[in-house]
């Protein structure tokens, strides 16, 4: 091996010190990467969990090391009710855009051959629209004088505006389940589309149904991608507070609004920062639950 | 065929046929879902009344006017094509940077490395905007200009390092092996082959990248200080009164994004189609190498030969 014709190729046994000095060269050529993962990633959410053990006197921050905020929070009411309904929405949600990402990914990879890269970009091309934008559209369809009750009232279904369709837990998770769905959607159909045209086929020869070709299939193969996909859209919609704010009202407030609220006017950051890291762990939850699905029986070859 | 056989087969047909309907009137409403409130948007953008609803009431452009005149509304906008330029600068240097060093270095713990890097991708944006904000408090940064750069290059460089990873990973080893072995250092190597390999899938990332930056609002609104990008300024807008002119700002927008991503899907097919098969690659790829030996020589079917047999007989 040692005779290749390369020059660099190493000696069979190197010496300490040469090995010593890849291993630096390599730690040199890895350092920019390390120091961006400590500053923008590690430190971070070090900090996030130092801030919530540390105490807020009105407004400062004093660093006394406690568990307070932690146990103002799961012993308030009002945090607990938030925490129920935010994992409510978020679940909700997130399964609402699997049900629907799901089908369609199917249809789409075993029925639109050629055509199927442009209908499934179609789906996901709304990422890239403003959050905001599309967020802020629900509201102008479903206020007050909103594009549904003008329709509504023009096609006389009713005859006066109704304002039961903004501001309320089922606003956030339709307005939420329309923002999961382009996730759950890229991630299910990449993994459709990697199973290939063949198994269908075998499956199909062997006299399976389509049904039972789905069951024994495609379904064990797309598990993962599906499971993937929802714990994504969880993390995403667990962690949301431009939607709850646009649209939610006082009955559709979630965790979010009220780190928003600890950070700005309430000027409690240790507390927001508690409130964070209760919302880092139940994401990193889920998708430790998650990610026992993602297993595959079987491997695509 | 017997009559009533072929009545059954008339029978099943309608059956599937009615089902092919059923799903494609279902999959239709998706898409109806997915583009209705963007479409919305743009559509009351010239609609001549402040108030929100059907039916129309008249086409204008008096929203974009009051767009354009308004002084805050585009120094926001300025505020936020500068953010994203610089962002995505960063964010190209160091993805293509970090893609290079997954690419060749094989090392323990590269998926946790991955993992780590493409965090702030997936985390909540709530989640990036307090833990940055938090760090910079401590280390006494006020929030501003380069706060937002730091929060958006958190998740724009793994967007691009997954992009030119995904490329280099296709790409020809035997390529930069080739430029070496004709005595190009790393650096000739890396600046005339590799780079342009992956050049493509660069500039197509960097376009996703720059729109997702423009339309931040999540992370940006906690480590913006003082002085708002333009998804900041319209939040403050429409929690505090709203006029049409939004929409008129949502949809330029849009509009923009649009047509930046369409140009990063068109790039990324043409580069995805030149690397997918390597035999239809090699016999239309042009290598532009200033070192190489008389490759002008030749008809067309040699011209493109001539480089990889120069290599063959420089080793």
């Amino acid at each position: 091996m040692a005779t290749a014709a390369g020059t660099r190729v190493a000696a069979p046994t190197p010496s300490i010190p040469a090995r010593l000095r890849r291993s630096t060269g390599r730690f040199v050529a890895l350092s920019p990467a390390l120091v961006w993962i400590v500053v923008l990633v590690l430190l971070p959410n070090i900090f996030l969990i130092t801030y919530s053990l540390w105490k807020s006197d009105v407004g400062t921050i004093t660093h006394t090391w406690n568990v307070d905020n932690y146990r103002d929070l799961f012993g308030s009411e009002i945090f607990q009710t938030l925490l129920k309904r935010t994992l409510i929405i978020a679940l909700a949600s997130t399964t609402l855009a699997a049900v629907i990402a799901y089908p369609l990914a199917y249809v789409i990879v075993t029925k639109f051959g050629r055509y199927k890269t442009i209908a499934a970009l179609l789906i996901i091309i709304p990422l890239w629209v403003s959050y905001l934008m599309r967020v802020f559209a629900w509201k102008i369809i479903l206020g007050e004088d909103g594009v549904l009750n003008g329709f509504l009232q023009s096609t006389g279904v009713t005859n006066k505006p109704s304002t039961a369709f903004l501001y309320s837990t089922s606003t956030v998770i339709l307005t939420l389940t329309y923002v999961a769905i382009p996730y759950v959607f890229l991630s299910t159909y990449t993994a459709l589309d990697r199973i290939p045209k063949h198994y269908y086929e075998a499956s199909g020869d062997c006299g399976a149904s389509a049904w039972r070709t789905f069951r024994h299939v495609v379904w064990p193969l797309s598990r993962p991608g599906v499971a993937v996909g929802f714990g994504i859209g969880f993390v995403l919609t667990f962690g949301d507070y431009v939607t709850p704010a646009m649209v939610g009202g006082l009955k559709g407030t979630m965790l979010g609004s009220i780190v928003l609220q600890q950070f700005g006017t309430a000027n409690n950051w240790p507390q927001g920062a508690a409130i964070g890291v209760t919302i880092v762990a139940a994401g990193l939850l889920v998708l430790a639950i998650v990610s026992l699905f993602t297993r595959l029986e079987a491997q695509i070859e | 065929m017997t009559p009533g056989r072929d009545s059954h087969d008339v029978g099943r047909r309608l059956r599937k046929l009615g089902l092919a309907v059923a799903i494609g009137l279902a999959m239709g409403l998706v898409y109806v879902f997915l583009y209705a409130p963007l479409i919305m948007t743009a559509v009351f953008s010239v609609n001549d009344s402040t108030v929100q609803t059907l039916p129309f009431s008249g086409f204008t452009t008096k929203w974009y006017s009051a767009l354009f005149a308004d002084d805050q509304m585009k120094s926001a906008i300025e505020y936020s094509l500068q953010v994203a330029a610089v962002a995505v600068l960063v964010s190209a240097c160091a993805g293509l940077g970090f893609a290079l060093l997954m690419h060749r270095m094989r090392f323990r713990g590269t998926g946790v490395f991955q993992a780590l890097l493409a965090s702030p991708l997936v985390a909540p944006g709530l989640v990036l905007g307090i833990s940055l904000l938090v760090v910079f408090n401590y280390a006494k940064v006020e929030p501003g200009f380069w706060t937002i750069i730091a929060g958006h290059a958190a998740f724009i460089t793994p967007l691009v390092m997954f992009i030119v990873l995904q490329r280099l990973r296709t790409a020809d080893p035997s390529l930069e092996q080739a430029s070496m072995d004709c005595g190009a250092g790393p650096l000739r190597t890396f600046w005339h082959v590799t780079l342009p390999g992956v050049r493509v899938a660069l500039v197509a990332a960097c376009l996703l990248g720059f729109t997702l930056s423009m339309d931040e609002i999540a992370v940006t609104f906690f480590l913006a200080g003082t002085r708002p990008t333009l998804p900041v300024y319209v939040w403050g807008l429409l929690r505090f009164g709203f006029t049409p002119e939004v929409n008129a700002a949502f949809t330029v927008i849009a509009g923009g994004s649009l047509l930046l991503i369409a140009v990063a899907g068109i790039l990324l097919a043409i580069s995805g189609r030149r690397h997918a098969a390597p035999e239809a690659r090699q016999r239309r790829r042009r290598l532009h190498l200033p070192w190489r030996p008389a490759a002008k020589a030749g008809g067309l079917g040699t011209r493109d030969v001539a480089p990889r047999q120069a290599y063959m007989k420089g080793s």
